[in-house]
């Protein structure tokens, strides 16, 4: 059978659902495509996932549709405005050339990532960051979700910082979906630690996490780069820079361009235990909103 | 806010009718080990407590597995048998069933604190972990569905073997034991459940090695002051401390005290330094240390010693005592001692000491009358044992709590060197370090 890896046309999608119109193709890549559509009248970023036939054609069907659902499931129960937010239009599928598509739709979010903006940014724009970020987790932790993936690519900005793209979340309660088979999920260079931990099968670790990867944000806000590139060296690329988080602890001397008030909060961020940072968002937040005035 | 604490019912002793008696207690706990369950006579005690003060109930669940010729009444308490005929031990539905029983017991017997507790955590274990993992999600359901004005303290047994292990892998800093680490991970995580409905951790210490004592071993202290600290301050949280060994109030006051002022990363980093290992051939960055084979305890060590150590981390010295004792004494630890003989004199003048702290009145002169009377206690005591008991037949044994006692006044000279700074001259017989 003949594999059909590319994206459905935005005609197509038009074509098909009468209350999806303006279809326009912004991104793809692995199983998802990005479309920015009106979607009941509302602008919105539509999402289309393929479904591969069986597993030799890509990753376990069941697994993508669990992903899917699940993807639906942390975005309806875990709501902040600072978290993307789902739009009012029922999930579908769509079959095009033979090929299985699922779809959601995502409110559609006007603005650059963190990863397009010119770095460093001003100290007190990072600080806010850093405060929307708490609170779009903070909605995520509540449920006992984690988001796994908190890197400048998924910050983007709107009048307000908001963290996108939960599609990997996870809840120890949902374990039984299969994850990213020997790979712990996450981007090289953000995950923690306890991330990487393989003898803790990539799952036993919990909200701390998350804060932990949200503390390299935070510091490549305020110096420009990335907060292990002293150890792991100028040219590394996101495997050393992991490297360098597992086996080395932080030190603020490595960010000689931090400003002083916020290397006590990023030393606690950074710290390769997990008991020894923040516990909460909420803890978090309210040290960033004492440094405000300061920076 | 420090809190002195009596335990009742693990083995004979006056010490909580003499601390009554003396009205020099906060609280008490109430141990299961050798009392019938369901009686009455603990009503009293726990309504004296329950609006100032605090009355915990040690369910003792760390005693789980031992041998049944020890376990007293245990088996007789509805929550032990429980647990025993569901083998909670192995299955952790079973165990926060149990649980959930345990704490709605504590409640009707008039509890206005409840503790859950886990097993012993003898090292890293995934079965225990998943047990005390059961506890802590139970006692936070619990509290939700039946507890809204009933405080929950989460009990957690740490060995003082684990407490033992250090990390050398990276000399430059002092590491946690991943043992240890992951333990702390472990009770320290915040969930859905119990982000926000637990209120406390109720910390007991089962000295297993008795080779290895509370004031002869840096690492052992270290770790726990790490320990308190991690609970209490990182994770704001009141820690309750219990030891099921006999240390005494003065060596929790130093554990205080010490996490109060941060000396506790000094600490950690003399006792990195001391424990670890060389090679015999020299071939290590740093010379072999000699202080390696004589185990010296850490009351010998002096001032100087302490800083001499290149210890970037350690904090200058306080130069006000009474602030840092009275931040100590006021701050989140609660210290509990289970104290085998304790003497009304004894609580007496400590409480006076926290109460004078508490007030801010405290300078050096009064801190060090205090610790001169207690010295001057101990004294009297071994002298009147000496002359008036031993003689005739009453075992040594008795009375080594007096030694005990002596150790930990050296201690916490030892780790408040602002105390010996002045030779006050009462002639308390202990040496100055």
């Amino acid at each position: 059978m003949r594999i059909n890896r590319e994206s459905p046309p935005a005609n197509v999608i038009a074509r098909e659902w009468d209350d999806v119109t303006d279809v326009e193709y912004v991104a793809g890549g692995g199983q998802k495509s990005v479309y920015r559509a009106v979607v009941n009248g509302r602008d919105a970023a539509l999402k289309l996932v393929r479904v591969p036939h069986d597993e030799e054609e890509g990753p376990d069907p069941e697994d993508v549709l669990a992903y899917w659902r699940r993807e639906i499931r942390v975005l309806s129960t875990c709501q902040a405005d600072t978290l993307v937010r789902l739009v009012d239009w029922a999930p579908r599928a769509i079959v095009h050339d033979n090929q299985l598509y699922v779809a959601y739709a995502e409110e559609f979010i006007d603005g650059p990532s963190m990863a397009e903006m010119d770095l460093p940014m001003a100290p007190s724009e990072v600080v806010k960051l850093g405060i929307d970020i708490c609170s779009a987790l903070s909605a995520l932790h509540e449920k006992d979700y984690q988001h796994r993936d908190v890197k400048p690519g998924n910050i983007v900005y709107d009048q307000r910082y908001v963290l996108i793209d939960p599609g990997i979340a996870y809840s120890r309660e949902e374990s039984n979906i299969t994850d990213t088979g020997c790979m712990p999920p996450g981007t090289s260079g953000f995950r923690s630690p306890e991330q990487c931990d393989y003898w803790s099968r990539y799952d036993d670790f919990d909200g701390r996490a998350d804060l932990f990867s949200l503390g390299i944000v935070l510091a490549i806000g305020f110096a420009g780069y990335h907060p292990y590139e002293a150890i792991a060296g100028p040219h590394a690329t996101g495997r050393s820079l992991q490297a360098a988080i597992i086996r080395v602890e932080w030190d603020p001397s490595c960010c000689p361009d931090l400003p002083a008030p916020t290397v006590p909060i990023l030393s606690r961020l950074l710290r390769r235990h997990a008991h020894q940072r923040y516990r909460t968002t909420d803890q978090l937040s309210t040290a960033l909103e004492g440094i405000l005035r300061e920076v | 806010m420090t809190l002195v604490l009596a335990q009742d019912g693990y083995g004979p002793g006056r010490k909580l009718d003499a601390g009554l008696e003396a009205q020099v207690l906060d609280g008490c706990v109430l141990s299961p080990h050798y009392r019938q369950p369901l009686r009455n006579d603990w009503k009293e005690l726990i309504q004296t407590f329950k609006d100032a003060g605090l009355a915990l109930f040690d369910p003792e669940t760390q005693l789980l597995g031992i041998p049944k010729d020890r376990m007293g009444r245990l088996r007789e308490w509805p929550y032990w048998k429980q647990m025993l005929d569901e083998d909670a031990l192995t299955n952790p539905l079973a165990y926060a069933q149990s649980t959930q029983a345990l704490l709605t017991q504590q409640r009707d017997m008039g509890f206005s604190t409840v503790v859950a507790s886990g097993p012993l955590i003898s090292g890293w274990r995934d079965y225990e972990a998943a047990l005390l993992d059961a506890a802590i999600d139970a006692a936070a359901q619990w509290k939700k569905s039946h507890g809204a004005e009933t405080f929950v303290y989460v009990g957690v047994a740490i060995t003082s073997g684990t407490l033992r292990q250090m990390s050398f892998s990276a000399p430059a800093q002092p590491e946690v034991d991943a043992g240890l680490a992951s333990w702390l991970d472990r009770i320290t995580r915040p969930s859905r459940t119990t982000k926000r409905r637990l209120d406390g951790f109720y910390l007991m210490v089962d000295w297993d090695d008795p080779r290895y004592e509370l004031p002869r071993d840096e690492r052992v202290l270290a770790n726990l002051m790490y320990v308190i600290y991690t609970l209490s301050v990182s994770n704001d949280m009141p820690v309750t401390l219990g030891y099921t060994g006999l240390w005494s109030v003065l060596a929790m006051a130093a554990g205080a005290h010490a996490v109060a002022t941060g000396w506790h990363v000094g600490l950690r980093r003399l006792a990195t330094e001391k424990y670890r290992r060389h090679y015999p051939d020299g071939s290590h960055p740093q010379a072999p240390s000699r202080r390696m084979w004589l185990q010296e305890p850490l009351c010998e060590l002096t001032q100087t010693e302490l800083n001499s150590l290149d210890v970037k981390r350690m904090p200058p010295p306080p130069s006000d005592v009474s602030d840092t004792v009275a931040a100590a004494m006021s701050g989140r630890i609660d210290a509990i001692s289970h104290l085998s003989d304790p003497t009304a004199e004894v609580l007496h003048n400590w409480h006076e000491l926290r109460a004078l702290a508490q007030e801010r009145k405290l300078g050096v002169g009064p801190i060090r009358d205090r610790l001169a009377a207690l010295s001057d206690y101990i004294d009297e005591a071994q002298r009147f044992a000496e002359d008036n008991l031993l003689p005739y037949g009453a075992p040594r044994g008795r009375f080594m709590h007096l030694q005990k006692w002596r150790e930990a006044l050296d201690l916490f000279r030892a780790i408040a060197p602002d105390l010996n700074t002045v030779d006050n001259g009462t002639g308390s017989g202990t040496e100055s370090t």
